[in-house]
């Protein structure tokens, strides 16, 4: 794309797109389904493997053999951070309370079963089945997906628009808005963003200048197309991906272009804290940024992010502190945007959980502070993780500790379930399918 | 229209109705069941059911970009371009962008619309031929023929637009 004159025009363009009223696509017209106890689940995957010692138990340093402990995820856990020894560069909290004390944490969750890679940990926890894919990752999961429950179970059905999947990064993750099973499949799937392409240079470039047809241009050109497609044997359903209705394709194509205007106009707002320049930006936080974007302009009832950049631990520990850290930082912006909101604010319920942990030994790397690296290999440790869910108080039991060291509760295959709870279609889903539980500890 | 491509195409629209009338004009191949005429080295389809299977993202895109502007895109397009498509979940609807954003494209040279009415039947097989590698049957020559006729609002970029989202041009 012609890229100048797209920003000469970009500003008009926003400032008209931004005053436009909306035609919220949240549900709100439909009649509410089952019980819920929220109409928004923010579904966090704070990916990427994470160890219990650095992020539960606020070791920091201690597995490298050095005495310096402290709490890096100071938006999301209650503790004080390191104080000796500092390999990153801290940033403030955004929340004066910790999510902690928002919500209920279950403190010792346990990945059971199959290899605790990222795409295994990410479909145990989207699906509620344990898979032991290794090879061939690029194809949709053998479950249905947590999007396709919700499509298919809520009453009404829902539509795409209401459902999204944003992933940090590509590979096999763009697979996982539906599943292979017969029975749900893309005709329930979840509209599917990776932000940092789709409102990237190759956005800017390649989708930020569309022609607008006038309602006569495309009454005239569905007409033709009408008559081209009753010439044509195949219906097009045979295409193998999700597709939205006419109207929220309109609503869809809308949101992406008051989003690279926005974008190309320096107005999208950032996790940072005041003062940090944008070149502290991870993929996460541009990740995280972008997943607000679509909540406040979208509303879906169930949103589904993830967090992937400190897997940088197979390599680099300090990296994996530091992205842990502004991961963290992201979510806390995340909550306080959602807290912000007039219709999100006592109306959504935020799960976080990583894929899985990592090993307890570390492997052979060391990076340039001379700190060991780990991977995740399915050792015990790696099958050690955590889930935080906040939400109003009423609804959630604030401030509440589930399980500990040596008293596992609650397994990644729960959260399908649990989401299922929250929005109220739990018990539309069919006996046998779902062999997780629902995290009742969480909830009044 | 880019004239070079306009007369391109019809000289090869001008050759297949020489086919039509003396077979000996143009030498002919059979292929799988489709033609070669070896005007312009196109392989034609003899009908829209030999199209089965569907384009993948990144056939769409390099075949959509040869379509509009005879020319094939550079490795660095297709490879951005393929990007973006994994990047988002409805393919059709980012197709609908893609497309809308190319009809915008300054390099891009669209048949004028006094073009297209000079010789209607002519755009016609035209564009068949560039978006579906095929001739129309003669219901359909007949039905766009009468369709732009009879309507003076009609441009080429929307037949264009309704030709590049219809079924049949997912699939080859």
């Amino acid at each position: 794309m012609k890229r100048r004159t797209f920003i000469r025009k970009a500003g008009m363009a926003a400032a008209g797109a931004l005053t436009l009223p909306y035609i919220l696509p949240s549900g709100r017209l439909f009649a509410g389904s089952g019980n819920r106890l929220v109409n928004h689940v923010v579904f966090m995957l704070f990916a990427g493997g994470v160890r219990h010692q650095e992020s539960i138990d606020q070791g920091y340093l201690l597995a490298q053999g050095l005495p310096s402990t402290g709490n890096v995820m100071r938006n999301m856990l209650a503790g004080p951070p390191p104080a000796s020894n500092l390999v990153y560069t801290p940033w403030n909290p955004i929340l004066s309370t910790p999510l902690t004390a928002k919500g209920t944490l279950f403190k010792e969750l346990r990945y059971s079963s199959g290899p605790t890679g990222h795409f295994n940990g990410h479909t145990a926890a989207m699906t509620g089945h344990y898979t032991e894919a290794s090879l061939n990752l690029n194809i949709n999961p053998e479950f249905p997906t947590v999007f396709e429950y919700y499509r298919k179970h809520s009453d009404p059905a829902r539509s795409a628009i209401n459902c999204w999947w944003i992933s940090e990064g590509l590979g096999p993750y763009p697979a996982l808005n539906f599943s292979r099973h017969p029975d749900y499949g893309p005709l329930y799937g979840a509209n599917y963003l990776r932000p940092i392409s789709t409102f990237g240079t190759h956005g800017l470039d390649y989708l930020s200048a569309p022609k607008s047809f006038q309602p006569d241009d495309v009454q005239r050109i569905a007409v033709m197309k009408e008559f081209l497609d009753a010439n044509f044997p195949k219906s097009g359903a045979e295409y193998a991906g999700i597709s939205n209705n006419p109207d929220d394709q309109q609503l869809i194509k809308d949101f992406i272009q008051t989003t690279l205007n926005k974008t190309a106009d320096g107005l999208i707002e950032w996790p940072l804290p005041p003062g940090i320049s944008p070149a502290e930006l991870t993929g996460d936080l541009i990740t995280i940024a972008y997943g607000w974007e679509v909540l406040k302009q979208l509303r879906p009832e169930l949103l589904v992010i993830n967090s992937f950049d400190l897997d940088a631990c197979h390599f680099n520990f300090t990296d994996y502190l530091t992205f842990m850290h502004k991961a963290d930082y992201g979510v806390g912006w995340l909550w306080n945007k959602i807290q912000s909101d007039p219709i999100l604010k006592d109306d959504t319920i935020m799960i976080c959980m990583p894929d899985h942990g990592r090993n307890e030994k570390p492997n052979t790397v060391y990076d340039q502070n001379g700190l060991a690296a780990f991977d995740h290999t399915s050792d015990d440790n790696s099958r050690r993780h955590f889930a935080l869910i906040v939400g109003p108080p009423g609804k959630v039991r604030q401030g509440q500790v589930v399980g500990g060291a040596g008293n596992p509760v609650g397994e990644t295959i729960d959260a399908v379930p649990t989401i299922a709870h929250i929005l109220g279609f739990a018990d539309s889903i069919p006996a046998g399918l779902l062999p997780g539980r629902v995290w009742h500890e969480a909830f009044y | 229209m880019n004239t070079q491509v306009f007369n391109a195409s019809a000289a090869l629209v001008s050759g297949l109705l020489l086919f039509a009338s003396c077979k000996k004009e143009i030498i002919e191949k059979q292929q799988y069941g489709q033609v070669v005429y070896e005007v312009n080295s196109t392989t034609l389809y003899q009908s829209n059911l030999e199209k089965t299977r569907l384009k993948s993202s990144e056939q769409f895109v390099s075949i959509l970009y040869s379509d509009l502007f005879n020319e094939t895109p550079s490795i660095k397009y297709l490879n951005d371009l393929t990007e973006l498509f994994l990047s988002f979940g409805d393919k059709r609807l980012l197709q609908q962008l893609y497309l809308e954003n190319l009809l915008q494209d300054p390099q891009l040279t669209l048949p004028s619309n006094a073009e297209m009415r000079s010789d209607i039947p002519a755009f016609v097989t035209d564009t068949y031929l560039r978006f579906y590698q095929r001739m129309p049957s003669e219901y359909e020559k007949y039905y766009f023929t009468q369709l732009i006729s009879n309507d003076t609002t009609i441009t080429p970029e929307q037949v264009y637009a309704a030709f590049i989202q219809s079924n049949e041009y997912q699939y080859y």
